[in-house]
């Protein structure tokens, strides 16, 4: 596993990929910074990178997996690999520690734009009820983003392997990002009476980057803390096996 | 070295190759020939355990299947189109799959591509691309090596390049299965031909064996047209009549001469009519068609 994670961090580092997902979330909190007025909701989201960074990673994560198949090379990631499991894993942790950094680097660029759009007004330390300070809450809404992004990471690489098309990957997912809670929202209150069992939809589990540290979303989610995130890990699970199916079935 | 045995190929459910068999020796060049669509490069895939497939394939006596690629640790393969990453450097590219850096500078000798060897590949010609694609498949000495349309977009001094080496590797131990539509340059290194048509072998022969089942025509003419056909045919030699000349196919000369002249028959004419590789490959093909169309 120690020589498929570091040859596919050799290629992933090598790329300018990466960069341009600091860049793309660095302008898109900007963009959050400059149309929001709504200081302390800015500081919540850390201007908006807990909706951002699933986005950034969603693009990057098919494209990663895309460009195997673009270039030719995925038939020597096939052959050479004496563990295929392992090759497709070791692409997903990349991608996913990745996203890890993104979640970083957006808690420092939070700390750093709080002081150009919201200013001294503001304080982190404000307590808000009995959920904690801005600041504790912002982390902890992070943190609940680094779990929804292994969903994210497994689901990229199989829509990837099924539509085959990165830019329809991308527009999925900005779909997804976008409107899914409020899709799987309505759904549940039409069909109210199967409502236990969509719940478990999957678009549902975009409301764990909030719900963790705002109870209120239960009651959207219609989940408890621990079945959402119980969710989340067994749709990544599920996501890892279909995809990884996927790529050892495609024809190279 | 490599076993094939009873091996069908499939892409979903239909199947490309049938009952494919062969066995190649260690040193063997062996070429695999056919028309577009015949099923090379399927027959190629199959080998590297990246096709669905029924039937056995073994290399040095490892078993290969699509889930275990442990037999493939010695095989290099460029197959379509060179594996490479555009944003790496062609020594990076190397680099990912080297086990030895000096075996890694070699190749880069053999094949000349030092002067831009260090340049990121995004700027590489179809030819360089190519280079580089055969150096892949060249590195950490494989014992069998897979090339598919292996001279594409190269030029002449490329080619020439390419050939030697392959040579060079064969006479070391190294065996080739090569598929190439530059039918000329391909038998000047093979030792051995699979021919391939509709997915399935028609041909598996040495290639001297090949050269000498698919002697040259000659074009005869003599003083006694009647009395040549009659003995032309109680020796049961082929031939067709053209006006007043004869052609009689797969003979030897030497036969043909003594025959007539233990029979007082004098030549009017005596011509051999060349046949190179490309006509035998296509009348070979012809008469497979005609079996199948007979069927």
């Amino acid at each position: 596993m120690r020589n498929e994670l570091q040859l596919e961090w050799y290629k992933f580092s090598k790329q300018r990929l990466p960069f341009y997902g600091f860049a793309a979330l660095l302008l898109l909190m900007i963009y959050s910074g400059l149309t929001s007025r709504d200081g302390r909701a800015l500081m919540l989201s850390s201007f908006g990178a807990i909706q951002w960074i699933p986005i950034i990673l969603i693009a990057i994560g098919s494209s990663c997996l895309d460009m195997e198949y673009r270039y030719h090379t995925v038939i020597m990631l096939r052959y050479k690999s004496s563990n295929l499991f392992k090759s497709y894993l070791a692409k997903l942790v990349i991608v996913y520690l990745y996203g890890v950094v993104l979640v970083f680097l957006a808690l420092l660029l939070t700390l750093l734009l709080k002081g150009i759009f919201v200013g001294k007004q503001l304080s982190w330390l404000v307590l808000l009820g009995g959920r904690g300070s801005i600041l504790q809450i912002a982390v902890l809404n992070l943190l609940a983003t680094m779990i929804y992004l292994l969903f994210i990471v497994t689901m990229a690489f199989m829509l990837i392997l099924i539509v085959k098309i990165n830019a329809a990957v991308i527009g999925i997912s900005l779909a997804i990002g976008f409107f899914g809670a409020g899709f799987s929202e309505a759904l549940i209150k039409t069909f109210s009476s199967a409502a236990n069992l969509l719940r478990w939809n999957p678009l549902n589990m975009i409301l764990i980057t909030q719900q963790l540290t705002n109870s209120q979303y239960t009651q959207i989610s219609h989940l408890t803390n621990g079945e959402i995130v119980t969710g989340v890990v067994g749709y990544t699970l599920l996501f890892l096996l279909i995809g990884y199916q996927l790529f050892k079935e495609r024809s190279v | 070295m490599l076993e094939i045995s009873k091996v069908n190929t499939f892409v979903g459910k239909k199947e490309i190759t049938k009952n494919i068999n062969f066995k190649i020796s260690p040193g063997e060049v062996v070429g695999l020939i056919g028309p577009n669509g015949a099923g090379k490069t399927t027959i190629m895939k199959t080998i590297l355990g990246v096709m669905k497939f029924t039937g056995q394939i073994s290399l040095n006596k490892m078993v290969v299947t699509e889930n275990n690629h442990q037999a493939l640790s010695n095989v290099g393969a460029l197959i379509e189109h060179p594996a490479i990453y555009p944003f790496l450097s062609g020594r990076e590219n190397l680099e990912l799959y080297a086990q030895d850096q000096q075996d890694c500078q070699q190749i880069i000798s053999l094949l000349q591509m030092s002067a831009y060897i260090d340049n990121k590949c995004k700027g590489y010609s179809l030819g360089m691309k190519q280079k580089l694609g055969i150096a892949i498949a060249l590195l950490n000495n494989p014992k069998l090596v897979i090339l598919d349309e292996p001279l594409n977009g190269l030029d002449v001094e490329a080619t020439i390049v390419v050939r030697k080496i392959i040579v060079k590797y064969a006479n070391a131990g190294t065996t080739f299965l090569i598929s190439s539509h530059i039918l000329s340059e391909l038998q000047k290194v093979m030792t051995r031909i699979i021919l391939v048509n509709h997915g399935e072998i028609i041909v598996d022969q040495k290639i001297s064996d090949f050269n000498r089942q698919n002697r040259p025509q000659y074009q005869i003419q003599t003083d006694n047209t009647e009395l040549t056909v009659k003995l032309l045919q109680e020796k049961q030699l082929q031939f067709s009549r053209d006006n007043g000349e004869l052609i009689v196919k797969q003979a030897d000369l030497f036969a043909i001469q003594d025959l007539l002249y233990q029979q007082r028959q004098h030549f009017i004419k005596l011509t051999p009519i060349a046949i190179n590789f490309e006509q035998l490959i296509m009348n070979e093909l012809k008469r497979q068609r005609g079996e199948d169309d007979a069927k």
